[in-house]
């Protein structure tokens, strides 16, 4: 990915930072976006890496004029998106007794909303160049989950989206595909160690994920390497999906 | 450097083709490398090959469906190297037909390079990466083994495979041991070549990049999946097909 343009959209959470960074350390020019403006500002590549930085922008990612308007200006001004990825997360935790539709839409428009937008956007542009990577960060929540369903729900819907972008653009040099977590450890849990320590007991690898396993899939997929790759869903999970149906 | 320096790999059927293109490509990442095929002459002219590219190398023949040969073949290449760290099972062969022309002998042969063979080098490689706390397993199955018409013993083993990866991804997780399953769609080699002209076009429509991959392809997928950074992925199918996968056969 080395010189290549890749636009980071959900770049401040642990995730993104640690995309961003591998991103960096591989060559890429980075455009990180996020709405968490603080967030943004501290997302630091590293010193080695100071010139991998293109710009940050901060914006709404859920409101589908200020996407258009960025990408416009990103396009005007850096002349391409070769990597576009998609990194959005939010978890309201209710159970069917407390969640509102209200829930639902909030959890739709934010987790599924920004990746069509971006997408949407993106991809014309990528037509034209007859060249990108498109990679959504998704979660093994979408194969079902207690007291999470409308967050389940709007990752399942990725799951069909990653598949019919792919489809759609497989013969104009585009690949899209999805990265997959499962159990990724986030210092917002603030896990006690008996609590983490039965959660990786749960695990096949006997260990809970870090954001650089998911960020080390992305860089696979976000690659040159990887052009006989599309519509795919890599799971970066330590083996969790291995108890589950729909997993291979 | 990379973190594959110094790494061992044991590459079935890499004498050629796929397996060979793999061998390769760990070569240059530092990877010291165990060449395997049941033909020695095509085991000599790679070793070889690879020899005089300065790459570090143990051809072993061995048929991998025999108990024997493969755990001496292991034994020699750990004793050679110090360590085995990287299996890819790789060998395999296809008997097609429609099921009323398939005798008992194609079902086995099938069965046994595809299948038995990854299960006896899984076997023998096992205990020396669970001693080291660190070891990865490849499996090559085929997008093939989702189904298709004329191929009943090739889609039986390469589904066989993922029932393997799956089983032995739970088996070896806390070891430290990561199993993954890669699945290839149309790669081009020289039974591609061989194709009529018609076949392949066939074959073409069906293909959503409206191209078919090369061997490189599956070679940076298993680099990919065998680098330390790959360590919280394992019991995956992960298909490397141009989109193939997506649509009903």
């Amino acid at each position: 990915m080395k010189n290549k343009i890749a636009l980071i959209a959900g770049a401040a959470n642990e995730i993104g930072q640690a995309i961003s960074i591998k991103f960096a350390k591989n060559g890429a020019k980075l455009i990180l976006v996020d709405s968490d403006s603080q967030g943004l500002d501290a997302v630091a590549l590293g010193s080695d890496v100071a010139g991998a930085l293109l710009e940050k922008v901060s914006l709404d990612p859920t409101d589908s004029n200020s996407v258009k308007a960025a990408v416009a200006k990103i396009l005007e001004k850096h002349g391409a998106v070769d990597i576009l990825i998609n990194n959005f997360d939010h978890k309201d935790g209710l159970p069917i007794s407390e969640g509102t539709l209200a829930n639902w839409e909030v959890s739709l428009k934010e987790n599924l909303t920004p990746v069509i937008s971006f997408c949407l956007n993106v991809i014309p542009e990528m037509q034209k160049r007859q060249y990108g990577r498109i990679v959504t960060v998704g979660s093994l929540d979408y194969l079902g989950v207690q007291n999470r369903s409308n967050y389940s729900t709007a990752k399942s819907a990725l799951f069909g989206l990653t598949r019919s972008f792919a489809l759609e653009t497989a013969k104009d040099g585009i690949t899209v595909n999805q990265v997959i977590k499962g159990d990724i450890k986030s210092q917002a849990d603030d896990l006690s160690p008996e609590a983490e320590a039965k959660a990786a007991g749960s695990m096949p690898v006997q260990r809970l994920g870090k954001p650089e396993d998911v960020a080390f899939a992305v860089a696979y997929l976000a690659a040159d390497s990887s052009k006989y790759v599309t519509g795919q869903n890599l799971i970066v999970c330590g083996g969790k999906s291995i108890y589950s149906s729909m997993s291979a | 450097m990379s973190n594959l320096q110094g790494k061992v790999a044991l590459i079935t059927g890499s004498a050629s083709g796929m397996g060979k293109k793999t061998a390769l490509r760990l070569a240059e990442q530092g990877v010291k490398i165990v060449i395997n095929d049941i033909v020695p002459e095509k085991v000599e002219q790679t070793v070889a090959e690879f020899k005089s590219n300065g790459f570090d190398v143990l051809g072993k023949v061995a048929d991998i469906c025999n108990y024997e040969s493969v755990n001496e073949m292991v034994k020699s290449a750990v004793e050679t190297f110090g360590s085995l760290d990287i299996l890819v099972n790789n060998a395999g062969m296809e008997r097609a037909g429609a099921i009323r022309n398939l005798t008992e002998k194609d079902w086995d042969i099938t069965l046994n390079v595809n299948l038995k063979g990854a299960f006896l080098c899984s076997q023998a490689v096992h205990g020396y990466m669970v001693e080291k706390g660190h070891g990865r397993i490849i499996n090559i199955a085929s997008r093939a083994w989702l189904g298709g018409a004329g191929q009943a013993p090739y889609a039986s083993a390469k589904a066989g495979l993922v029932g393997l990866t799956r089983t032995l991804a739970l088996e070896l997780g806390r070891k430290g041991v990561t199993v993954n399953c890669i699945a290839p769609g149309l790669i081009h080699t020289p039974m591609w070549e061989e194709l009529p002209e018609k076949n392949r076009l066939a074959f073409l429509t069906k293909q959503p990049t409206g191209k078919i991959g090369e061997d490189d392809d599956i070679a940076n997928a298993i680099k990919f999946f065998v680098d330390d950074e790959a360590s919280f992925i394992t019991g995956q199918v992960f298909y490397v097909c141009g989109g193939r996968s997506l649509y009903a056969a």
